[in-house]
């Protein structure tokens, strides 16, 4: 007996060890996007003035560049990424399927959508289109919810429901572009697509408060997500309450999502990269709710960094993440056939 | 009993064809009045305003015609060829790697003559229906591709994964260049309105072919729908049916797509539609599928100028609406696995 909690204990250490590991390599990483970021750009700055500018002191030029422009891009390109992360790990570990997360089944569509629509549309910006972007990813994430609810709950039919509410929510995107004047439309190409370009601090407000509130009920749940992820049969068993747990976690997630597609844009894949990133990462057990989110910050900030600086043109990151996440698609398309 | 429904479904759709037809000559964001439509069929003078305009609703309701017989028809070769109840077009993402290929071909290759949108159009369908139907089959390990394994979830994510890859492309290749942007913007709607004669006998040829090879695989067809053991044992070439299936179905959607934009979702409607009252027999499914693609195309198309006046609403959107309630209710029946 006491061997076995021997061993049990030696896999736990070990394994602690190891997410802190790989949450130090991440922390250092996004650390050095983030510096990348700040320093480089059409004027590249020295550290020390990028730091003397962030600490209020008036340097000419690299104040404004610093902190009105750039401080902005990497604040909300990390929360954006933490939170596409977390918001896909919590659905692709609670349905037990790593394609189904929020962007492959339409939710943030959902959003993109109603954010379209209210700036094309009905000429209205700033908050009211944030906060219609938001309501527009609850309405289809609930639609899909409602639809999918059979008497046996399938994943794999709730994916393909996503899929098809896509194909409508597309279409009427697509509208929409058809019908803008000549001059909208680049700008909501590149909004579609995601991009951090033109990100002020005053956006953070409100969805800063959103990412906090659900990242933190989430991380409060994060016990019942693991059981969630053991099976139908089993979580009842253990005496949990699953419909109310899956449904709290389940919004949760959705309105991180829809909240950041609102901000930034689509950022097509990251959602659904991280996840299964970070549980590679850290081999035994899975990745939690922080390590996914993590990554996907990285992934935006480098992303990011690639957009901006490693073509002649300047790319938003959802294109370049969008690039990056099908060939991933694929793969993980192709490795769920192996398994048959 | 069948032959009798059989038949019921035909009238009925031939009569739907009939109403169909004079609305959409008659309707649109300026209204022709029947009168004048019976005045121009018997030969006499009409009004010279509606001249002009009933010349473009000819050139579109022949386009609509065409274009709905070849989706329809590529909808039910596809799904009885991949034996999967969601083989649609727009499904397996051929639109969307049609629009990336003739965007790249505009900006790369200087193209703008409509004869090569056609060409580029019909290479990217073809190719982006073997990528995904390849990502569906493909089972690293084993060394073989079978398309047993392509069930509906996976062929509906790889061409969701396969459409997501060429929308980014597309929009790296247009982001730093506006003059494409206008172009592509006809790519992501499917639409009748902007046919021409000319560009309805330039894809007329590859139509034709297609229909012809679609006619003349449905005994070979009917046979594979048995199960490739028995079809082998019949004598007949399950890999060559199979692959000319595909051909010609592709050679339809493709050739559909570069004159009429991605008009997505008719080719799954419709042979479902007509299999719930005519049964599998591919004899009657794919005249049918190809008839009803019509009327669904130009009733579509109809609507869409009644709800979007005074502008109008392109047909690619109304299929959408449609159609993708239809999906998921083909999803729900559907055997997907938990």
């Amino acid at each position: 007996m006491n061997e076995t909690i021997g061993v049990t204990e030696k896999g736990l250490r070990s394994r602690r060890s190891r997410e802190l590991g790989v949450f130090m390599v991440l922390l250092i990483l996004w650390f050095v996007a983030a510096a990348f970021l700040l320093l480089w750009g059409d004027q590249v700055y020295s550290f020390s003035t990028v730091l003397r500018a962030l600490f209020g002191e008036e340097v000419k030029g690299a104040s404004y560049a610093v902190n009105t422009i750039r401080v902005p891009r990497v604040l909300v390109g990390t929360l954006a990424g933490f939170s596409f992360g977390a918001a896909g790990n919590v659905f692709q570990k609670m349905l037990r399927n790593s394609l189904a997360s929020p962007d492959v089944m339409g939710i943030t569509s959902g959003a993109s959508a109603a954010a379209v629509f209210a700036m094309m549309v009905l000429g209205l910006s700033g908050m009211v289109v944030s906060m219609l972007a938001l309501l527009g990813g609850i309405l289809a994430a609930s639609v899909i919810l409602l639809i999918s609810r059979t008497r046996t709950f399938s994943v794999n039919k709730m994916i393909l429901t996503g899929i098809g509410v896509q194909a409508m929510l597309q279409a009427v995107i697509n509208f929409i572009i058809l019908k803008t004047s000549d001059y909208n439309i680049s700008d909501a190409l590149r909004w579609l697509s995601g991009s951090l370009n033109g990100v002020r601090m005053y956006d953070l407000s409100l969805f800063g408060v959103i990412v906090v509130v659900c990242v933190l009920i989430i991380l409060f749940l994060g016990r019942e997500i693991q059981i969630l992820g053991l099976g139908e049969e089993l979580p009842v068993t253990l005496g949990m309450n699953t419909k109310r747990s899956r449904t709290l976690l389940l919004y949760c997630a959705v309105i991180l999502c829809a909240g950041t597609t609102a901000v930034t844009g689509p950022l097509s894949s990251v959602a659904f990269m991280s996840g299964p990133i970070a549980s590679r990462l850290i081999k035994t057990g899975g990745a939690g709710t922080i390590h996914a989110g993590m990554v996907g910050a990285v992934i935006v900030l480098v992303s990011e960094a690639i957009g901006q600086f490693a073509f002649s043109a300047r790319y938003p990151v959802g294109v370049v993440t969008g690039i990056i996440g099908a060939p991933y698609l694929i793969y993980l398309l192709t490795k769920m056939n192996s398994k048959g | 009993m069948k032959a009798k429904k059989t038949v019921l479904f035909i009238s009925v759709s031939v009569l739907v064809l009939l109403v169909a037809l004079p609305l959409s000559f008659a309707v649109g964001s300026r209204n022709i009045p029947l009168s004048d439509l019976i005045g121009a069929v018997r030969g006499e003078e009409i009004n010279s305003l509606y001249f002009p305009i009933l010349q473009k609703r000819i050139v579109r309701t022949v386009l609509g015609l065409i274009a709905g017989c070849a989706l329809g028809t590529a909808g039910a070769l596809m799904q009885s060829i991949t034996r999967n109840p969601i083989a649609d077009p727009s499904i397996l993402g051929v639109n969307t790697g049609a629009s990336f290929f003739v965007v790249a071909g505009i900006a790369f290759f200087n193209i703008h003559t409509s004869v090569q949108y056609i060409w580029f159009a019909l290479a990217g369908s073809a190719l982006t229906a073997l990528l995904v139907f390849g990502i569906a089959s493909f089972v690293p390990g084993k060394g073989s591709m079978s398309y047993n394994n392509a069930n509906p979830i996976r062929l509906a994510l790889s061409g969701a994964a396969v459409s997501t890859a060429c929308s980014s492309l597309i929009s790296t290749v247009m982001l730093p260049r506006t003059n494409v942007m206008q172009v592509f913007r006809f790519w992501q709607t499917g639409s009748i309105g902007s046919g021409t004669w000319e560009s309805i006998r330039m894809v007329l040829p590859f139509l034709i072919a297609g229909f012809a090879l679609s006619v003349w695989l449905i005994p070979s067809l009917n046979v594979l729908a048995l199960g490739d053991d028995i079809a082998m044992g019949l004598g007949v070439k399950v890999v060559r049916t199979r692959a000319l299936g595909a051909a010609a179905g592709v050679l339809l959607c493709g050739a559909t797509t570069a004159v009429a934009g991605p008009i997505g979702f008719v080719g799954l409607m419709i042979p479902h539609l007509v299999r719930m009252f005519c049964g599998n027999d591919l004899k009657t499914l794919i005249p049918l599928s190809a008839l009803d693609g019509a009327v669904l195309l130009l009733l579509s198309d109809v609507l869409g100028r009644l709800i979007g006046r005074p502008g109008e609403l392109e047909v690619g959107i109304v299929t959408a609406f449609l159609g993708a309630p239809v999906f998921i209710m083909i999803i729900r029946k559907a055997r997907v696995g938990r």
